[in-house]
This record gives structure tokens, C-alpha cells and sequence, in this order.
């Protein structure tokens, strides 16, 4: 998904999302997938739930029955679990349905011991590519840039970065600084 | 390193029984301070309640004899102080004082849980045509795949054993070293709770290592939350595991028979 693509993706958004100024981070979250919903005519089941210090932060999961799933941890700030969710429906927005997955990686990351073969012959899944996971991270970047500037002209920064660790360093990578504010894209 | 993994998974990539068994003879190994000649080894063997002759072990080095039963392979491997894993592509050391053998049950396991989670577990005729089939392992009868399931039998040949393994794609080690099979099983089995859950696919951010049991199970509760809220089963799939983990610490061997080894092949 590419510049002009992502731009109009990203502001039809935010203007379906219809948030005012009391929004929390949370009913953002919760918003967004309804918002996603309605938009790729999906249900998606939206749960915070304990995946302890893992390493993982979120997954995405789809049933037989079409039924998404994303699951972020409980084990992060709401912020990150902002970022997190992000990444699951920018996912979600590149088309990146488990039908076109091509590489095991995923799945032999999860099980580990069992062979290539083995899993091919439980049934034939797939799984991301690097290249996908790059797309959703730019296509995330881009959807929170997005947020930012509307939280900006919104007058209210419900997004207030503090603290030393890896998720305010990202804001500040992502263009916040305490002078300046959020910077648009 | 998780491509090189598999080779013991791809035959011709796998060294030889006699590759394996000339090298742990010509290179000292543990205590020994000289190679192991045939002779010695034999009286190794034999002293240890073993039957093998030394015209055996030279065949098998020279690779005349490609087709060892199991019980030579756990003779020979405890004689040499190695892992009989080691001679299918899998582990080398063995724990202090053990005394790896062929696992039974691991044949079973395979059957109820290797097999395409749309269809059921494969029948012995089914897996009998397929080993055949390949040509490359000989032939095995559903008979005697039965008798190796219930314990009857419990003395396969080394062709039936990576013909077995190659089936179910599994490592041939599987059938001798417990910690192995503890993890594939462990993943096996949360593989079909997924499946039972309706789950087809699940997408993480890759972690830094692969995940532990416990996180495994982590995530499989956390979808069987999701998927069915009132918690019957969470309970359920809770049970499952915790059933899984139980019966997989209680599980123990009977000791084998001592067989005589058959050097006509």
C-alpha cells in the first residue's frame, strides 16, 4: 500500500472512527475494530488478555468460521497496546489473509519441534512474509501519525508520551517532541 | 540453524548407520583412550548381556549389514556411551546413567496425533502401503505395525523404524529420546486443541525465541477466552493440558526382554 493509497486510507479513518475528546486510549482501540468491522464486513473479536512476558505482544488469529480475533496483552501500557493493535489491522488492511501467506515461519515459530513435513501434513497453513510485516509496520506508522494529527487538532493530547522506555522512544521517533507537539506527516 | 535441523529427516542426508559406527569406533570417545576394535566391542556387548559377534559388527561398520534390529542399535550405543538417537540423525549424549531405549508408546502417539487434523488417524494398512510404497525402507505388514502399537513386539529393524518415522514425518529420533518426544508431543497436542477451537490460523509478531509450553498454552487459553466467553471451555482446554503435561510425567517404561541378535538379515 503505497502514498496517496495510504493517505486516503488513513484519514477516512479517522473520520469513520468519530471520536471526541473524551476518547481514552482504550475506546480508540475498541473503536478501531469496529470501525474495522463494518469496513471488511468481518466480525472481529477484540480481547486484552494476559500473554506474559513473552515477546509477544499480539496476535491475529481467523477460525474456520471467519471469525477474526486479535488479542493484545494486558502486559503493556495502553499506548503500546495502541501500537499494538495497529500493527494487527494494518494487517488486516493490506490484505494479508491467511490465504495468501505463503512462508511457514509463523507456524514452525510456534512449533518448534515439529518437522516442516509434519506441519504441512497437519494442514496446509501459511504464514507472513518479512516483507508483509515491513508493509504492516509502514501502513501502523502511518495510521498513528494519523491519530496524532488528529489528536493535535483536537486541542487535547490524549497521547502524552513520559517516561524512558522503548514506547516513548518511538513517539519521539515518530515526530513528537515536548516543544513541538506532534508533527504531521 | 533451523534449516540444518531437519537433515536427519532427509535420507540422503542423513549418515549411515555404518558412517555413524565406523566414526564413534576410529575416535575416542568418553573414557577411551584407544578406538574400540571389533572384538572389544563384542565382549563389551556380550558382558553387558548383549548377543553379537565381532563378524556382525564388522559387516554392520563396513555397511554389508545395513539393518541392525533395535535392541543391537541400544547395545552397541550403550557400549560406546552414546545416545542410540545419535546413529538415526538425533541427540549424543545420553544423562547420566540412563539407558535410552525405544520408546513404546511413541508409535502410538504418532498415530492418534500425526496425521491431517480434516481427516482421522491413518490405519496401519494405510501407513504399511505408503512405507512400502517408497521402496527405500523395505516392507512392513500392518500385522506387525499392530504389534509394535500394542507392545507385542517391540524389536522393529532399523528400516522399519525410519520408515515408520518417515511417514509421520517425524525425526527417527523421536522413537529413543524422551525430551524430544516430550516437545513434539507437547506441540502436537496444542496444535489439535487449536484445530478443536476452530482456529486456522495465528498470526504473532515474531518473538525472540520460540515459545515455551507455558506460553503456548498462554495463548490457546487466551483464544478459547475469546472464542467462547462463558468459560466451559477455557476449563475444558484448561483441563486438556494440564491432563497432557500429568500423563506425560507419569509415563514410564517396562523393561525389555533381552533378544538375541538375528545376524541374518
Amino acid at each position: 500500500m503505497h502514498g496517496k493509497q495510504l493517505r486516503a486510507l488513513r484519514d477516512e479513518l479517522i473520520n469513520d472512527l468519530r471520536l471526541d475528546k473524551s476518547a481514552t486510549t482504550e475506546s480508540v482501540c475498541v473503536r478501531l475494530c469496529e470501525v474495522m468491522a463494518e469496513r471488511l464486513d468481518q466480525e472481529i473479536r477484540l480481547r486484552f488478555d494476559d500473554l506474559g512476558d513473552t515477546g509477544m505482544s499480539g496476535l491475529w488469529a481467523v477460525t474456520d468460521d471467519g471469525i477474526n480475533i486479535i488479542i493484545v496483552t494486558t502486559a503493556r501500557s495502553w499506548l503500546h497496546r495502541l501500537l499494538i493493535l495497529l500493527h494487527e489491522i494494518a494487517h488486516m488492511l493490506c490484505g494479508h489473509t491467511p490465504m495468501e501467506l505463503k512462508a511457514p515461519e509463523e507456524r514452525q515459530m510456534l512449533f518448534p519441534d515439529i518437522s516442516p513435513g509434519m506441519l504441512k501434513m497437519l494442514a496446509g497453513r501459511t504464514s507472513l512474509t518479512r516483507r508483509e510485516e515491513r508493509e504492516a509496520d509502514r501502513v501502523a506508522g502511518a495510521l498513528t501519525r494519523g491519530l496524532l494529527a488528529w489528536a493535535r487538532q483536537q486541542d487535547i493530547d490524549p497521547f502524552m508520551p513520559a517516561g524512558d522506555d522503548a514506547m516513548t522512544r518511538l513517539w519521539f521517533q515518530m515526530g513528537y517532541s515536548p516543544k513541538r507537539g506532534h508533527r504531521d506527516s | 540453524m533451523v534449516a540444518r535441523r531437519w537433515t536427519a529427516l532427509v535420507d540422503n542426508e542423513r549418515r549411515s548407520f555404518a558412517a555413524v559406527l565406523n566414526d564413534l569406533c576410529t575416535q575416542p570417545a568418553g573414557g577411551r583412550r584407544h578406538r574400540t576394535n571389533n572384538v572389544e566391542l563384542a565382549e563389551i556387548i556380550r558382558s553387558r548381556g548383549g548377543e553379537i559377534t565381532h563378524t556382525y559388527i564388522s559387516q554392520l561398520r563396513k555397511g554389508d549389514k545395513d539393518n541392525p534390529t533395535c535392541r543391537t542399535i541400544e547395545d552397541i550405543a550403550d557400549a560406546l556411551d552414546v545416545h542410540p538417537a545419535f546413529f538415526v540423525g538425533g541427540r549424543r549424549d545420553r544423562g547420566e546413567g540412563e539407558r535410552p531405549r525405544w520408546r513404546r508408546g511413541a508409535l502410538k502417539t504418532l498415530f492418534e496425533l500425526a496425521h491431517p487434523t480434516g481427516r482421522g488417524p491413518f490405519s496401519p494398512e494405510e501407513v504399511a502401503n505408503a512405507i512400502g510404497t517408497t521402496g527405500l525402507y523395505g516392507r512392513i505388514s500392518p500385522t506387525y505395525i499392530r504389534e509394535l502399537l500394542s507392545g507385542a513386539s517391540d524389536n522393529p529393524r532399523l528400516k522399519h523404524i525410519l520408515g515408520l518415522a518417515s511417514h509421520f514425518q517425524a525425526q527417527p529420533a523421536y522413537f529413543f529420546d524422551d525430551d524430544l518426544a516430550a516437545r513434539v508431543d507437547e506441540q502436537l497436542h496444542a496444535y489439535h486443541v487449536m484445530d478443536t477451537l476452530g482456529v486456522n490460523t495465528v498470526i504473532t509478531r515474531a518473538a525472540e525465541m520460540p515459545p515455551t509450553p507455558a506460553v503456548r498454552n498462554k495463548i490457546l487459553l487466551a483464544l478459547a477466552r475469546a472464542l467462547h466467553p462463558r468459560g466451559a471451555t477455557e476449563d475444558a482446554i484448561r483441563e486438556a493440558l494440564h491432563e497432557h503435561a500429568a500423563a506425560h510425567d507419569n509415563h514410564s517404561d517396562a523393561p525389555h526382554a533381552v533378544a538375541a541378535d538375528d545376524p541374518a538379515e
